[in-house]
């Protein structure tokens, strides 16, 4: 233990206290490129993005999508013809190239044409979706309008028909009515009864002829009433033949009032029916619960949020840069250290003392870790103190996690520092590994734009490994053992990077010494 | 008389198709300051390599206390000091922290390792520079904390490899009396040089090596009577037109003449006659005497002798 303190501290005051330059990268590096970053990034905003426009006649509605745009932060560019916007694309002048159909409206047929360079495809959909959001704005506006037309004329039919239906139902009720007054009038006319008997006259007769024979009334007087007897039958008789008309009459209409009712009754029915129908229609029309147009435009509406409250681009990327700041530093310091090490003239004493590399290999490892560290916590203060961001979540988690992070790199760069035999080559190669990592990772490009093959592998790589799960312990708030399955697994990458740096450690420090004796040997004998 | 401390038996080194080193045999006693002297490339630095079990030897082997180098390396390592030709120390750290940091990988107790440094900065007389960085230290200081550091942990033995390689001569002289003074304080010393005069201040036995073989092994006046028995009178005179002095000189009694700077320097085996005879010719030539010495025979003599017969 006491040889691995004093290993530390050797390297430490080789690397931070004895070297301006080194100390100065070391402290001030990560300090001024999170300063840079932080400044850079700090925003969700798309900076100088140039749109191109094209159309044969711009309409109302293409001048409302270039308004649109131009709020937006976008420089519009009118181009003259479409070929032209298109070379300007691929001439880098301007970002996208959008060609509107000429005189543009909601019934024009054709579509707002995007040409994007998909070289730039990280930036091209960044910039397509904010032009889309303000096209879709747009025609999301045309939409709504289209549809308050159909809604306003649907909402007057539903007014209408419940009108009608009221209407409808004073109908029912007044043919009710007159069904119920028919059917009294029939039954009064039914209560009628102008049946008469005959025989009474016949009676009154006799009775006169009666007087005639018995009594010498004066023949005239009776005559008279014979006479008006005789009259009064034939009015009778009339009268009987009237009421004899009058009953057949009564008979007809009575006939017909039957008619009536049953016609009457029909129609009850029918209107019933017809009412009962509108009465659907209007329950339905009724059950409509979405009367807000805009819903009924977009009933599912789409809307790209932030998963995280704060959108700014420096929140997103924090746990890649945290992991990229990490991979580069722990790669390069580490590769260098061993290969200063190696190439020390001291590493010769060093491998006579009895001293193992085991130790030596612990001592520079936490050497390192060390100040990774003491980067750490410059690089995570500009952060908080800079750009008020909260690095302070989970603190013990992700420190823990960073550590491994930390470690996993360290050993990769501690294995090429071994592997090598200059400090450029070991430079390059650590330099190399940390692109190799970036490259094939969420970082530039999403994975899930490589191959599916390639991809199987790459999302074991360290830097991915890292970066998602960093992600989800500061951005997704994740439990600790949610994500204990990707810690050990970088566990595991940091022990057996450690048993690699230990044997190549081993096998190269003698053979390190010994080619550069020989070299010196050769020269000696060839006399240089 | 002193015990052998460490033998080494027919040792052959090769690196590729080249034979550095071929069957050497040499015996260092304890005690002894044993010089390896040959021509650069003549494979010195390989053979203190592989006594300290660094090179692994085709053949042969290296005995420490009779015991086998490579087999007990934790005891070699504890108990061999290593000064390489290239100052093996940390630039970056102080003198005191670069004794500090190699006491603490022998593993030594602080309070060791401190007494030792103060020990160590006196003797090698740093103590005024402890707190100066290694790389701001002056060549000669950087030899010495070199030095220093293969010292920190008392070793039984200090191999030293062309310790005054690359000094001035007043440097090379206080490096020369400092390992005079370590080995007088108890320590077997092994160096190697390619300055034969230096070798021969300094050794109690050489070694004389070339083209990985041992010419001769003995002391300095051993090698010296075995192959030359000439002496050397060294003649400074003015204005220095030595070819009219060499013209007088009888070929039978000189063996050899070389101007070394503005001296002539003739070898011969009756330096009496000679030097009178040489007196006397400096009057007739109009030459003025400057200096003159006799010398005996330097190794310098032994060992271009050797390696002419080869």
């Amino acid at each position: 233990m006491k040889k691995i303190l004093t290993i530390i501290k050797k390297n430490l005051k080789v690397l931070l206290f004895r070297s301006r330059v080194s100390a100065t990268v070391i402290i001030l590096g990560p300090l001024v490129l999170m300063l840079l970053v932080g400044v850079a990034f700090n925003t969700s905003n798309i900076f100088d993005i140039r749109v191109g426009t094209y159309s044969d006649t711009y309409s109302t509605l293409s001048n409302s999508v270039i308004d649109g745009l131009k709020e937006q932060q976008f420089k519009i560019v009118d181009i003259s013809s479409k070929q032209s916007c298109i070379d300007s694309v691929k001439t880098g002048d301007i970002h996208i190239c959008a060609v509107f159909p000429p005189n543009l409206d909601v019934q024009t047929e054709g579509d707002i044409e995007f040409f994007v360079d998909q070289s730039r495809i990280n930036l091209i959909y960044a910039v397509l979706d904010a032009v889309n959001e303000k096209v879709s704005f747009k025609s999301e506006e045309l939409s709504t309008q289209l549809t308050q037309v159909l809604v306003d004329n649907l909402d007057n039919t539903q007014r209408a028909l419940t009108d009608k239906g009221g209407k409808i139902e004073n109908v029912i009720k007044l043919n009710t009515d007159s069904k119920d007054k028919l059917t009294k009038a029939k039954g009064d006319l039914e209560d009628i009864n102008l049946w008469y008997n005959l025989t009474d006259v016949d009676l009154l007769q006799n009775y006169s002829e009666n007087i005639n024979a018995s009594d010498s009334a004066s023949k005239t007087q009776l005559s008279k009433l014979k006479t008006s007897l005789k009259t009064l039958e034939k009015q009778i008789t009339d009268l009987t033949e009237k009421i004899k008309v009058a009953n057949a009459t009564i008979l007809a209409a009575k006939a017909t009032v039957g008619t009536a009712r049953d016609g009457i009754g029909t129609s009850n029915a029918d209107l019933t029916l017809v009412k009962k129908d509108l009465d659907g229609v209007l329950t339905g029309i009724q059950s409509i619960q979405v009367k807000n147009v805009g819903n009924i435009v977009s009933p599912i509406k789409t809307k790209i949020e932030p998963i995280v409250t704060d959108a700014r681009h420096l929140n997103t990327l924090f746990p890649a840069l945290i992991v990229l700041v990490v991979m580069f530093i722990s790669l390069l310091l580490s590769a260098t250290v061993v290969m200063k090490e190696k190439l020390s003239k001291a590493y010769f004493r060093n491998f006579i003392t009895p001293t193992s590399g085991f130790t030596f290999v612990v001592g520079t490892f936490l050497s390192i870790i060390i100040v990774l560290v003491i980067q750490l916590v410059i690089l995570l203060g500009v952060l908080s103190a800079f750009f008020e961001l909260d690095v302070v979540i989970k603190l013990w988690e992700s420190s823990f996690t960073l550590l491994i992070i930390g470690s996993v790199f360290i050993f990769l760069g501690m294995l090429i520092g071994y592997l090598f035999n200059s400090e450029e080559t070991s430079s390059l190669a650590s330099i190399a590994l940390g692109s190799i990592f970036l490259v094939f990772s969420n970082t530039i490009l999403p994975i899930e734009s490589i191959p599916s093959t390639f991809r199987q592998v790459i999302v074991f790589s360290p830097f991915v490994m890292a970066e998602a799960l960093l992600k989800k312990l500061l951005i997704f708030n994740a439990t600790f053992s949610s994500v204990a399955t990707d810690i050990y697994m970088l566990l595991i990458y940091a022990i057996v990077l450690f048993a690699l740096v230990l044997i190549v450690q081993k096998l190269t420090q003698r053979n390190v010494l010994l080619q550069r004796f020989i070299d010196k040997f050769k020269r000696k004998r060839a006399g240089i | 008389m002193s015990k052998p401390l460490i033998e080494v038996k027919k040792l052959t080194k090769v690196f590729g198709k080249n034979v550095v080193l071929k069957d050497i045999d040499l015996t260092v006693n304890d005690g002894a300051i044993f010089g390896v002297i040959g021509e650069s490339g003549s494979g010195k630095t390989t053979l203190l390599k592989a006594i300290i079990g660094f090179l692994q030897p085709e053949q042969g082997a290296v005995f420490y206390e009779n015991k086998n180098v490579l087999d007990n390396m934790r005891v070699i390592k504890e108990r061999f000091g290593f000064a390489s030709q290239e100052n093996c120390f940390y630039p970056k750290l102080t003198v005191r922290e670069n004794l500090s940091f190699f006491g603490n990988l022998y593993g030594m107790s602080q309070t060791l390792i401190d007494q030792n440094t103060e020990k160590l900065l006196k003797f090698v007389d740093l103590k005024d520079a402890e707190n100066t960085l290694g790389e701001n230290l002056s060549a000669g200081m950087q030899r010495r904390l070199d030095i220093a550091c293969s010292l920190i942990n008392n070793p039984k033995i200090l191999i030293m490899d062309e310790p005054t390689q690359d000094l001035d001569p007043v440097l090379r002289r206080e490096v020369a009396n400092l390992i005079k003074r370590i080995n007088q304080a108890g320590t077997t010393i092994i160096l190697t040089s390619h300055l034969l005069y230096e070798a021969e201040l300094l050794c109690h036995e050489i070694a004389i090596l070339h083209k990985g073989k041992v010419l001769e092994v003995g002391t300095p006046d051993q090698l010296k009577s075995l192959y030359s028995k000439n002496h050397e009178i060294h003649l400074e005179t003015h204005p220095g037109n030595y070819q009219v002095i060499a013209k007088t000189l009888t070929k039978g009694k000189v063996s050899r003449l070389v101007k070394q700077g503005n001296k002539l320097v003739i070898y011969t085996m009756y330096p009496e006659v000679v030097l009178k005879h040489v007196l006397q010719v400096i009057d007739r030539c109009k030459e003025t005497l400057v200096d003159v010495d006799v010398k005996k025979p330097s190794l310098n003599e032994v060992f271009e002798s050797l390696v002419k017969k080869q």
